[in-house]
């Protein structure tokens, strides 16, 4: 079994449902309770905006053809022009136009969302005097900081077939993200834009990088890829470390990738 | 994005979508075998690959995306240019086949066999396994292992590509290496997980999860 860090003297550790997964935020400092409050009511705001299970979402409306882009915020451009640029960066095989989305419509942006809105979360939380947190979404991880002076966050990929081990441990301080996509919670739902199939030859992809937003996208690009969305990920972002796991059980990664890889096991 | 979407909407109502969303169910990969059951082995035997865990340099440059059948045209240009990698695949599952098929596609089919070898075997046997001949782009590639004492203990190419003009020219250019190893399995002190959850269907695994972690956490 995973056993959990000794945890922090002081600080704050809150879990919140939301954009239908569990948001975990765990800051090691001593913060006012209003940050976490603040952190929560904007990812209910996200979700509220973004979500395509609520058909009363503007992103839902805009799936649907019921709303255009003039009716959307700056906010929802802002995310959809992101989505673009992630679309043109990886020559297709990121796409939010391609995958079927809950509300039946074939927009569903929830790869760029996630990511984006918890780095601004994490920005938030920064501003406010937060210096040493870690908020997880879902899997998908911001850090700041440490988990206690001197001491890295440790955070484990989760194995493919083992939900309480691990299959790599990854340190690392100051900011950090780390995303991971996978097929082993419910199929296959990594589909190849270019085929409409799902991809399969993967069973998770972990990329390790600045910036959660990209993270994400990167990690359900290289999905897509497969395998060579490792060289694509070197070639055109180099500050990103990847780390697959293949369904017959090889792992591969970037170079880059060994400097987060925890030796201490 | 507003060209995107008007061709949305002309796509939508169109069967294509709908007959799109039923294919990946039906093609999902599951994992045949007892989780429990398969635990115990499972980690035992990664732990003994473990030791062959390779992360090592061929001299020649092989594309290792070429050791997997999905490639979408996309890839292959973005990867053309800097693409290398190790001519390193390791197949923990050889005991069952005496063969490494390092260059064919984890197919549902093949993924599922494997998954089932692994979770009933024991230790590889000793000697020397040819795995079968893959193409990639760049030609044919075949991987040669040798296990010695239950585990991998070396891994030669005996066939790359690196005769043909468009590999030497990869090989010049070429600094990126990809590091194969086999997976393992490791109980190890974290403070969170990272691993896919998000979506409605886990709801209840994943905020159960967040629960435990931040329960240790208030404990300890």
């Amino acid at each position: 079994m995973t056993t959990i860090a000794n945890a922090q003297q002081f600080g704050l550790h809150h879990v919140e449902f939301v954009m239908g997964m569990a948001v975990s935020i765990d800051v090691r400092d001593n913060v006012e309770r209003e940050v976490i409050n603040e952190v929560v009511a904007w990812l209910h705001h996200v979700d509220a905006t973004f979500s395509t299970h609520n058909v009363e979402s503007p992103i839902s409306r805009l799936g649907s053809g019921e709303f255009t882009l003039d009716d959307m915020s700056d906010e929802v451009l802002g995310v959809l022009a992101l989505c673009e640029e992630l679309n043109t960066d990886s020559d297709g095989a990121f796409d939010v136009l391609a995958v079927p989305a809950p509300n039946g419509s074939l927009l569903d942006p929830s790869g760029v969302v996630k990511g984006w809105s918890v780095e601004r979360a994490a920005a938030m939380m920064t501003a406010r005097g937060a210096e040493n947190f870690c908020i997880n979404a879902g899997g998908d991880i911001a850090i700041r900081g440490e988990s206690s002076p001197g001491e890295p966050w440790r955070i484990g990929v989760r194995h493919p077939d083992h939900a309480d081990l691990s299959a790599a441990v990854i340190t690392g301080s100051g900011r950090l993200a780390v995303a991971t996509s996978a097929t082993y919670e419910r199929g296959a739902h990594i589909i190849d834009p270019t085929t409409g199939e799902p991809t399969a030859d993967l069973a998770s992809v972990t990329i390790i990088g600045p910036d959660l937003t990209f993270a994400d996208a990167y990690a359900t690009t290289v999905f897509v890829m497969g395998v060579a969305g490792l060289s694509w990920l070197m070639d055109k972002h180099p500050d990103y470390a990847g780390f697959i796991i293949t369904r017959d059980d090889l792992t591969v990664s970037t170079p880059s990738f060994d400097q987060y890889v925890a030796t201490d096991i | 994005m507003q060209e995107r979407l008007a061709r949305l909407a002309a796509r939508r109502g169109a069967p294509a979508p709908t007959a799109r969303t039923n294919r990946p169910v039906a093609k999902t990969v599951t994992k045949p075998g007892s989780k429990q059951g398969s635990k115990t082995k499972r980690r035992h035997a990664a732990k003994g690959s473990r030791i062959a865990a390779l992360a090592m340099s061929v001299g020649t440059t092989v594309g290792l995306s070429g050791y997997f059948s999905h490639l979408d045209a996309s890839a292959a240009s973005a990867g053309s240019s800097t693409l290398s990698g190790t001519a390193t695949a390791v197949g923990a599952n050889a005991s069952a086949t005496n063969s490494v098929a390092a260059g064919t596609a984890s197919t549902t089919a093949t993924a599922a066999a494997a998954k089932t070898t692994t979770a009933t075997g024991t230790a590889l046997k000793d000697g020397t396994y040819a795995g079968a001949t893959s193409n990639n782009r760049w030609g044919p590639v075949q991987v040669q292992i040798m296990v010695s004492g239950g585990a991998i203990a070396d891994v030669t190419a005996l066939q790359t590509p690196s005769d043909q003009d468009r590999s030497v020219q990869i090989n010049d250019y070429a600094t990126p290496i990809l590091r194969t190893e086999t997976l393992t399995a490791q109980s190890a002190t974290i403070h969170t997980v990272s691993g896919a959850t998000y979506t409605s269907n886990s709801y209840k695994q994943s905020l159960q999860s967040a629960i435990d972690v931040a329960r240790a956490a208030t404990a300890g």
